[in-house]
This record gives structure tokens, C-alpha cells and sequence, in this order.
């Protein structure tokens, strides 16, 4: 176990919003929750998978927006009454479940939902762990080594900030607990706190994958760093992340999008720049997450392997959909975590899986020459 | 406590369905319900609230849904019954008595199975004394009976248990989700109480008053229906329109019936969401809710929403609703004005007997 400094924690943040790929929250959101836990003096504490107790109980705690439109019942008469509804999600499940939990995990790597995590941890005082169900940030409830590893989701617990306090203590599947859980968000002011998958170390060291909070805290102190001594803070978090520099150069035009059922869906476009990249052009889909890139308009790099764009000169993560025209910025690739590239993960997490018919190959094939993390 | 036959079963859900005021659910799948438990030799205890202890545990299970909703559900698996399961567990107590959450042809008979599948008694009484259409259409929310913790049970083999709620308006909303997402068919239990709360805040002997209709109606006699106290007889007629939808898990539409006989030259329209809320006679607003507004055929058989059969011919009747409906807090949640429409409610009995106007309240109308 080790305890980590405002520092640290902010270097997670950053490092999971480059994992996040585009998704997994606002960054700007989870850095003001996390700066004011330390200013409120809270700890945060990080506990490897193996230093959880077997019978531990660990549990995943986020927030969840809605897909269909609010209803046009006035909720002005409802007042706000819960403040932190993910932290309140994560002490109604632990009452429920009758157990004190040992710590929480973040369900995914992202700027916003990480953060999330981070926050309940240092409230309750619990360890977060260095680990995740999908070390990225991914689009579905399906993409999560929980999903595959048949970790049940439910008893799951929902809250929102008017009080309403909602158990699901059996689900179906992982599907029919989103559109569950999604339907009372659009009753909710579009938000609400969920905690799910309380389970065991026991089963937690099978189900999730390891130290992935270090890895981002990785990229994102490799960042920080190449800032204070002016080296290249792009080479820098490829170098931390054992990844490759995709593409470089400008963005064409303002990212085009839609809310497709509250997902994020569009793609955006980028004119190669540098001796490397000039007169070569590159185009990313996305839902939420980057999803499928393609360079000179052949499918290039796709999930579940990680496309991540950064501004080239400072190293920022940009999100969808928020790149404009002009940019100029950087395409960093990273393996996916191996979980992914299980059989029957590749069923649910290739472009296939978002309707493209382009075969998934792993990056380091598509790169076979190129690659060489470790220079 | 007493136990019904075979015949008081079919009286009780012939007086729901009609209570239930288009309504309720479907008599039919309430009648194969409650024979099937019959032929598994289960017992239907009906029980006076005096007859039971006033610490007894109470709760109300039933089913949310539009109606004319024909998904059929397996009978090993009753939502309602499977949701009492699940708050008993959650509250880790078990229930000694069930009211019905209100009248109609599925939703009593869903009541009585739950109490028959326990082996406890249904209670003489129910949560409105007809059918309404929304959670908080209820008389446990004017009686301010918490609505939580309450539990769900879907056709997905869902369990839900709400723990607490900011409004009952919010449960409604929340629920009826829920509901939408499950073909419109879900099982419910709440309100859970002890009898003796439940003393001055439910309405009473009406499975008894249900039973006594349903004979009157199964003997195919308008004059010895008439002769209950209550029913009025508001119209015959054809149905001349009928337009509806299914819209956020509500079924809501209007009909209008062209008089006949005594009738003639007249035209009775009425709007419903599940049941029959209001009603114009010749455009100018008539009977209206929370005062009860009932269909049957010619022949007596109470009729559910939606219909659709133009040129079929339908007795229409009044009842007064139960005077817990007539307060400030009732009329809240079940005047014209709560479904958006700026009629004022006028009590059936204001209507149709005008004062200083002589009439024989059980067959006149026609003013």
C-alpha cells in the first residue's frame, strides 16, 4: 500500500485521460473533486491487486447519464438533498451487503470516472486499487473484463440528488441493468450514482486487470515531467505507455457529432505535418471512445487497441468531441491490455463489434518494423 | 375471516372488472388465475381489518402496466407475488395480510393470489374502491402511508427494491419506466403497514360490495343492479368513435357513444388513461373523476379499455367515489385538473340530482 501525493494523483488523471482514448469523463471535473479532497486534507491510498484479502470486499462506483430525454414532468419541486450521489451509491451497497468494503475500483481509466473513484476513496477512506475492469476507457457495459470474466453486476445500487435510493438486487445481464439503470437517470435529472460488482479479491484478482492506475499515473508523470525539463512530452508518454506515435499534423475542421442514444458518435479528420507525415492524411471514428482510425483513408489502428490525440507541443489529452480546426496535435497508439485480445473478447470489442467491416489486427502487426516501444 | 367459493370468485371479479372502471386488467386472465390456484386447492381468506391484529403486517402487490396489455404471464412466475417475496426478504419480515391496491378484473384477482399463494387473508377493503391510474392515485398517499421501501419484480426476472423516494410523483415516474422497459408488465408491493394504520386510510367492504355487483351482474338484470345503493345508470348507447394509443406506458384514448332508447339524440364522450376518467354529455362536461365512470355491454359483462367494436351497444353507469376522494388531498391527485384538464369537479350525486330536483337517483339522469 502506498499513499499518494496531490502530485500523484493528478498524474493518474492525466495518465487515464490519454488511456481514455477520448472518453471516460471531463478531466477539468475530476481534477476539481480530487484538488479539493487534498485540500480538505483526505488521503488517497493505492493497494495492488495482491495486497487485497481474499475475502475483501471491493465494489465499483460511477455515475451514469441518461438515454432517453428527461420527462417533461417538472422536477422544481424536488430539492437537491445528496451532494455526492456516487459516494451515497457506494455506502448504500455496502449497507446493503451487510460488509464493511475493503476499497473501490474505478470501472474504467478516464479523466472524469477515475476520478470518481479516486474521490469516494479518499471520502471513505478506503484504498482505490491499482487495477480495472477495461484498462481504458471503453463505450459499453460489455467492454469490461468483468462482463467476460461473468462477474454479476447486480446487487447494484442507484441514487440521485433528489434521494431517491434504488436497489437492483437481480438483473439479467449486464444490458438490461444499463437500460435499467439509464431509464432512472432520465428521471433524475439525467445523472445518477451507481456502485456495482462488490466482490471478492478473491474474484477481483481474476476479473480485472493489473496495475493500470500505475500505468497512467506512469504517463501522466512522464507528462509532467517532460514539462518541467522541456523534453518531448509526446515521446515521453509513448516511452511510458509502451506505445507508438500513430500520426502528427492538423486537424481539418471542428469534430462533426451526433448524441447518438447518449453515446457521442463522429470522426474527425487530420493532414499529416513533419517529414514523417506530409501529404499523408488520417480520420478517427468515435463513440465516446476512439473507436476506428483510418491512415490515408485504409483501416489503420482500431479497438480494442487504444488511439489516443494529444495538442503536440504540451502533451494535453484532448477529448471528444472537442477537437477544432487547427489543432495541431499528436495520434499515440498503445496495445491493448491482453484481456482484450482473448477470443471471446475480440466478439464484442473489434470493429465489427460497432459495424465495420474491417478485421481487427493488433497494432505491433500493423506497426511490424515501426514498433519498437522500448527505444 | 371467511373463505370464498368457486361462485364468490367469479361474483368478486365480475364486481372488480366493473369497479374498476375500464381499468384494472383483464377479467379473463383474472378468472384463469384464480382457478388455477382453485384447482391447487389454495384458499382465498377474506378478512375484516378488525379481525386482525393491529401490529399485523400489511402490504399491497399488483401489477403496472397500459391496459389491453394481452402479455401473457406464466403463473409459476406472478410479478406481484414474486415482488412480496422480495420485500419480505429485503425487509426481513413476513406479511400477514394483503390489500388489494385497487378494484379491477386482474388487479384483485392478482391480490387474492398473492394472499391465497401465503396462505394469509385478503383484506375486505382496498387503496381506492375502483381503479386508478397512477402510484399516487392512491388512498395510502392521501393518508401520507409511505409508498417505501417498495419492491419490483419484472418479466425480465428483475428485482428492484426502492429504498427511499423524494416524491410519490417520482415513484410514478420511475416505475412506469421501469414498467416500458418490461413490456408494460410489472409486479408491485408497497405500502408496507400494520392494520392499524390502515383503520381510517384505505376504503372498506368493498370486496364485499365488489362480490354483491358481480352477482347482480351475472344475473343479467339492470333493475336488480340498479337497486345497489351507489349505482346510477348514466347512458346507453353506440359506440360511434374511438381513438387511442399506448403512450409512456399508459394507454389513454376517448370514445364517444351515440344514445339510444331513451337516449336518443344524445352523445356521451369519454376520455381515459387505463380507466375512465371524464366525461362530456352532448360536449358540456358530466360525471368526472374521482367519481366512478363504468361501461358495460348489454348484457351486464363490465367492459375494459380500450374498445373499438363501432356500432356495439353499451350501458354506461356512475358511482359515487369513496368520500376520502372528495377531500382536498384527493382531489389533488385524482380531479380533472391532475390530468390535465380544467374541468371543476362536481360530485355525480350534485350532478344528477340537482338540489330541489326530485328524482329517482338510481335510474334518472336526463336533466
Amino acid at each position: 500500500m502506498k499513499t499518494l501525493t496531490i502530485e500523484d494523483t493528478l498524474d493518474i488523471l492525466y495518465g487515464c485521460t490519454v488511456l481514455g482514448t477520448g472518453g471516460g469523463g471531463n478531466l477539468a471535473n475530476g481534477i476539481q473533486k480530487v484538488e479539493k479532497d487534498f485540500k480538505d486534507g483526505k488521503k488517497l491510498k493505492l493497494v495492488k491487486l495482491d495486497e487485497v484479502p481474499d475475502e475483501g470486499i471491493v465494489a465499483s462506483s460511477y455515475f451514469v447519464g441518461a438515454i432517453s430525454p428527461e420527462s417533461k414532468t417538472k422536477k422544481k419541486d424536488l430539492k437537491i438533498v445528496i451532494e455526492n450521489e456516487a459516494l451515497y451509491s457506494f455506502n448504500v451497497l455496502e449497507e446493503y451487503k451487510k460488509a464493511n468494503f475493503f476499497g473501490i475500483i474505478t470501472t474504467e481509466l478516464g479523466g472524469g470516472n477515475t476520478a470518481t473513484a479516486i474521490d469516494i476513496a479518499m471520502n471513505r477512506d478506503v484504498p482505490l486499487i491499482d487495477a480495472d475492469p477495461a484498462g481504458r476507457s471503453v463505450p459499453g457495459v460489455q467492454h469490461s473484463s468483468f462482463y467476460i470474466e461473468k462477474v454479476p453486476i447486480a446487487p447494484l445500487s442507484i441514487v440521485n440528488k433528489f434521494g431517491d435510493i434504488i436497489l437492483i438486487n437481480q438483473v439479467v445481464d449486464d444490458f438490461r441493468a444499463e437500460e435499467l439503470i439509464r431509464s432512472i437517470a432520465a428521471e433524475s435529472g439525467n445523472s445518477v450514482g451507481v456502485t456495482s460488482q462488490a466482490v471478492t479479491g478473491k474474484i477481483l484478482k481474476k476479473a480485472t486487470i493489473p496495475e493500470t492506475i500505475t500505468l497512467a499515473q506512469k504517463i501522466g508523470h512522464a507528462l509532467r515531467n517532460s514539462r518541467n525539463n522541456g523534453a518531448d512530452p509526446v515521446y515521453e508518454m509513448i516511452k511510458a505507455g509502451e506505445g507508438a506515435l500513430l500520426f502528427e499534423g492538423i486537424v481539418t475542421e471542428d469534430t462533426i457529432w451526433n448524441d447518438e442514444n447518449a453515446y457521442t458518435v463522429g470522426e474527425f479528420r487530420i493532414n499529416g505535418t513533419g517529414s514523417q507525415f506530409n501529404g499523408h492524411s488520417f480520420r478517427v471514428w468515435f463513440k465516446n471512445e476512439n473507436i476506428v482510425s483510418w491512415l490515408d483513408d485504409k483501416p489503420y489502428v482500431t479497438v480494442p487497441d487504444l488511439i489516443s490525440v494529444v495538442l503536440r507541443k504540451t502533451g494535453e489529452p484532448i477529448s471528444n468531441p472537442y477537437l477544432k480546426g487547427g489543432m495541431e496535435v499528436a495520434v499515440l497508439g498503445f496495445r491493448s491490455p491482453s484481456e482484450w485480445r482473448k477470443e471471446k473478447a475480440l466478439e464484442i470489442f473489434t470493429p465489427r463489434a460497432f459495424g465495420f467491416d474491417i478485421p481487427y489486427v493488433p497494432i505491433e502487426k500493423i506497426l511490424s518494423g515501426v514498433w519498437n516501444p522500448k527505444k | 375471516m371467511r373463505n370464498l367459493t368457486k361462485e364468490d370468485v367469479d361474483n368478486l371479479l365480475y364486481g372488480a372488472t366493473f369497479l374498476g372502471t375500464g381499468g384494472g386488467g383483464s377479467m379473463e386472465m383474472g378468472l384463469e388465475l384464480l382457478n388455477k390456484d382453485l384447482n391447487d386447492g389454495l384458499a382465498f381468506q377474506i378478512a375484516d381489518l378488525d379481525e386482525l391484529d393491529d401490529h399485523a403486517t400489511i402490504a399491497s402487490p399488483y401489477y403496472v402496466g397500459a391496459v389491453g396489455n394481452k402479455i401473457k404471464i406464466n403463473h409459476s412466475k406472478d410479478p406481484a407475488l414474486l415482488a412480496t417475496n422480495v420485500l419480505e426478504n429485503y425487509v426481513n419480515k413476513k406479511v400477514d395480510g394483503i390489500i388489494a391496491a385497487e378494484l379491477g378484473g386482474y388487479a384483485t384477482a392478482g391480490a387474492l393470489h398473492v394472499a391465497a399463494s401465503k396462505n394469509i387473508p385478503l383484506l375486505d377493503a382496498d387503496a381506492a374502491g375502483r381503479a386508478a391510474p397512477d402510484l399516487q392515485c392512491s388512498l395510502f398517499y392521501i393518508a401520507d402511508i409511505p409508498i417505501t421501501p417498495f419492491s419490483v419484480y419484472t418479466l425480465m426476472d428483475d428485482e428492484i427494491v426502492v429504498k427511499s423516494i423524494s416524491s410519490n410523483e417520482q415513484a410514478e415516474l420511475i416505475v412506469r419506466k421501469i414498467s416500458t422497459l418490461s413490456s408494460s408488465s410489472v409486479g408491485l408491493c408497497d405500502h408496507l403497514t400494520t392494520a392499524s394504520t390502515l383503520k381510517n386510510s384505505c376504503a372498506k367492504n368493498t370486496i364485499s360490495k365488489a362480490i354483491e355487483i358481480g352477482k347482480n351482474l351475472r344475473k343479467r338484470s339492470l333493475e336488480s343492479l340498479l337497486k345497489i345503493n351507489e349505482i346510477y345508470e348514466l347512458f346507453k348507447g353506440k359506440l360511434s368513435d374511438s381513438k387511442w394509443e399506448i403512450r409512456n406506458g399508459f394507454t389513454y384514448g376517448y370514445y364517444t357513444l351515440d344514445g339510444i332508447g331513451e337516449y336518443s339524440g344524445s352523445k356521451l364522450k369519454i376520455w381515459f388513461k387505463n380507466e375512465n376518467l371524464i366525461s362530456w354529455l352532448n360536449d358540456s362536461p358530466y360525471i368526472t373523476s374521482p367519481d366512478l365512470i363504468i361501461l358495460t355491454t348489454v348484457d351486464l359483462n363490465p367492459v375494459t379499455n380500450p374498445i373499438n367494436k363501432t356500432g356495439q351497444e353499451y350501458f354506461v353507469f356512475g358511482m359515487r367515489s369513496d368520500k376520502k376522494w372528495r377531500t382536498v388531498a384527493g382531489l389533488n391527485v385524482m380531479a380533472p385538473k391532475f390530468f390535465g384538464f380544467e374541468i371543476e369537479y362536481k360530485p355525480i350525486e350534485n350532478i344528477l340530482e340537482p338540489i330541489g330536483t326530485i328524482v329517482d337517483h338510481k335510474s334518472r339522469i336526463f336533466l
